[in-house]
């Protein structure tokens, strides 16, 4: 009775109440793609890396080896000679390792050079290796195995040549030692798909006519330079497994006490996990100016309760004589408010679903964060459960005036 | 006449190498401790380090009786596993080794030093002054080794460690288990260590 009277009167006002559900909405809807967008964030984060122990790198901050060895944001303060690396490598603890060397690009996109162990032992979300959907490995110096980004973005097909250039955003090119791309790497939703990787000894084999820097101008002869010993002299970072757990902080003291050569070694989680603490603050304010929003479309259905009072006293006056009792005006307002905040609500989750799949392709694109698009979850349940409570407690100091008003108005509406 | 030659020419000898030393201190912050913790298969193994001001109020190298007594009474009741980590007891783990001891890193230099530069009195004294200095920071340190019925059973382990020792405020804690490597931080009101939360 009440609920068909409050749906009534709302549809009576639809424009007013329209503009209303819509501030609620929008509101809910800022709120719930926060948090999809922060837990989105972390776990395509941690999904990046599974498998490796521990990540290799110059001595920095565990924060940043992780972010630029592995999901390529910033750059590093210093390499690693290869008389450290293969020292690591030499380690009874050591299972496998992969050397990374970054630096170079091709258009927008990172050139790594590494191993083709690389393939063997990376791993992300949770212990699947990487799928080269077409091609093959990397084989011949000159082969470059592109990530599935890269053959979208640029066109590129098995078979097609591509300049590296030298450093990142430079204009110049490696243009007298084309590579060849040799295999394209199945999306994964890592920084994978945004690489260009080569054999360590194609990054040593296109720099042998350069020199401080600058091109020398020579131009060494590429069979001469497949004749070359192209072993590096430093790496980027590297990636470490060891052959048991019980020996992963002890394999990292040997490499964060190594003499010589200040080196760092950290666990892939638990750098992740300081990521979080610094990140952590800055989340918890985005929650809070979201939160904030909601109170603020909630203050506003306030307002909008308390003007429309005015206008509706001969409603009021009228349900009286009819015989409602003041109890249900009360029950009326707040019912009218609860509704409102559930259309809102709903609005917002389906507003923040059809944004979900807009904003999904072009945000992996952009920020290489991959978010999941599921079913609603309890959490979200909650919070439309909580934005309807706070609307019923909301609504209540304009109910309490309506029925005070219509306590003493009775029929005489002095207006 | 001729061992004097020969340490002067130690000497000599041991002067690029004395060039060449890296000099290099860890952090060390009062009233943090930090843990490692390894689960595989059955196996779990419990890595504490912890500087002495925490456990024993100071980092002089002791001198006096009461100062000594402090210490021998501290590495006692770390040796007593029930005294730093509880563990669940569905988790059913037994101590198969514990050992508990003071500076344990600053010895591990110490050997070094004496690899470096061999049958040569001047450095290792050189090396002796050097460890004083640092000893102004004592560590305790402490592993525990368990061996674990139920290891799934592992998902709080609490830290008892915080009664023993009023002084320790924290706890920085790197942990891999079965869902992967993570850190805690563990201060004296939880004085609890969460794993298996991924």
């Amino acid at each position: 009775m009440i609920l068909r009277l409050a749906s009534q009167s709302l549809m009576a006002r639809a424009l007013t109440v329209g503009m209303t559900i819509l501030a609620i909405a929008l509101s809910v809807g800022l709120f719930l793609g926060v948090e999809k967008v922060r837990t989105g964030a972390r776990a395509s984060f941690a999904d990046t890396i599974s498998g490796t122990d521990l990540i290799v790198g110059a001595r920095s901050g565990s924060v940043q080896l992780l972010l630029y060895s592995v999901f390529r944001i910033g750059n590093a303060t210093n390499n690693v000679t290869w008389e450290s690396y293969q020292d690591i490598a030499a380690r009874p603890q050591v299972d496998w390792i992969v050397p990374i060397s970054l630096g170079d690009s091709h258009r927008q996109f990172r050139v790594m050079g590494t191993t083709p162990a690389f393939f063997d032992h990376y791993q992300y979300r949770g212990g699947r290796s990487l799928d080269i959907a077409e091609g093959h490995g990397l084989d011949d110096l000159y082969d470059a195995v592109i990530g599935a980004d890269v053959a979208a973005t640029l066109g590129y097909a098995v078979g097609d040549p591509i300049i590296v250039s030298h450093g990142l955003a430079s204009f110049t090119d490696h243009t007298d030692q084309p590579f060849r791309v040799a295999g394209i790497i199945a999306k994964t939703g890592t920084p994978v798909d945004r690489t260009v990787i080569v054999t360590l000894q194609a990054i040593e084999a296109i720099h042998v006519d350069w020199q401080n820097g600058g091109n020398t101008g020579r131009s060494t002869p590429v069979d001469v330079i497949r004749q070359m010993d192209l072993t590096p002299t430093a790496i980027t970072a590297a990636l470490v497994g060891v052959e048991s757990r019980l020996q992963i902080f002890g394999l990292q003291r040997w490499i964060n006490e190594y003499p010589e050569e200040p080196l760092l070694a950290v666990l892939p989680g638990v750098a992740l996990q300081e990521l979080w603490q610094i990140v952590g603050i800055a989340e918890t304010a985005l929650i809070g100016v979201s939160a904030l929003v909601v109170v603020t479309a909630l203050i506003g259905m306030m307002a909008m309760i308390f003007s429309s009072l005015n206008e509706r006293r001969r409603e009021m006056a009228i349900w009286r004589a009819m015989g409602a009792r003041p109890a249900t005006i009360l029950g009326l307002l707040v019912t009218e408010a609860v509704l409102m905040a559930a259309l809102g609500g709903a609005l917002g989750l389906i507003l923040l679903y059809v944004s979900l799949f807009v904003g999904q392709p072009w945000i992996d694109a952009a920020f290489g964060i991959w978010l999941p698009i599921a079913p609603p979850t309890l959490r979200e349940a909650w919070v439309l459960g909580i934005v309807m409570v706070a609307a019923a407690v909301v609504s209540l100091f304009p109910a309490i005036r309506a029925y005070r008003l219509s306590l003493a108005d009775g029929m005489m509406v002095r207006i | 006449m001729k061992t004097y030659g020969l340490a002067i020419l130690a000497a000599v000898a041991a002067a690029p190498v004395m060039a060449q030393e890296t000099r290099e201190m860890d952090s060390h912050v009062h009233g943090v401790s930090t843990m490692t913790l390894v689960v595989e298969g059955d196996r779990l193994e419990i890595e504490l380090t912890s500087p002495g001001v925490n456990i024993v109020g100071f980092e002089y190298a002791a001198s006096s009786d009461a100062d000594k007594d402090a210490i021998a009474q501290a590495l006692r009741a770390m040796l007593v596993t029930e005294n730093i980590v509880s563990l669940p007891d569905a988790a059913q783990c037994r101590l198969t080794d514990v050992a508990v001891n003071l500076n344990a890193d600053d010895d591990e230099h110490h050997d070094d030093h004496g690899d470096d530069a061999h049958n040569h009195d001047d450095d290792h004294d050189n090396a002796d002054a050097e460890n004083a200095d640092s000893a102004e920071h004592t560590e305790f340190h402490a592993t525990y080794g368990f061996d674990c019925g139920d290891p799934a059973a592992l998902t709080r382990i609490g830290l008892p460690f915080f009664d023993q020792f009023p002084n320790a405020q924290e706890i920085e804690a790197q942990f891999v288990t079965d869902a992967g490597a993570s850190a805690a931080e563990i201060d004296r009101d939880t004085a609890e260590l969460v794993l298996n939360d991924a």
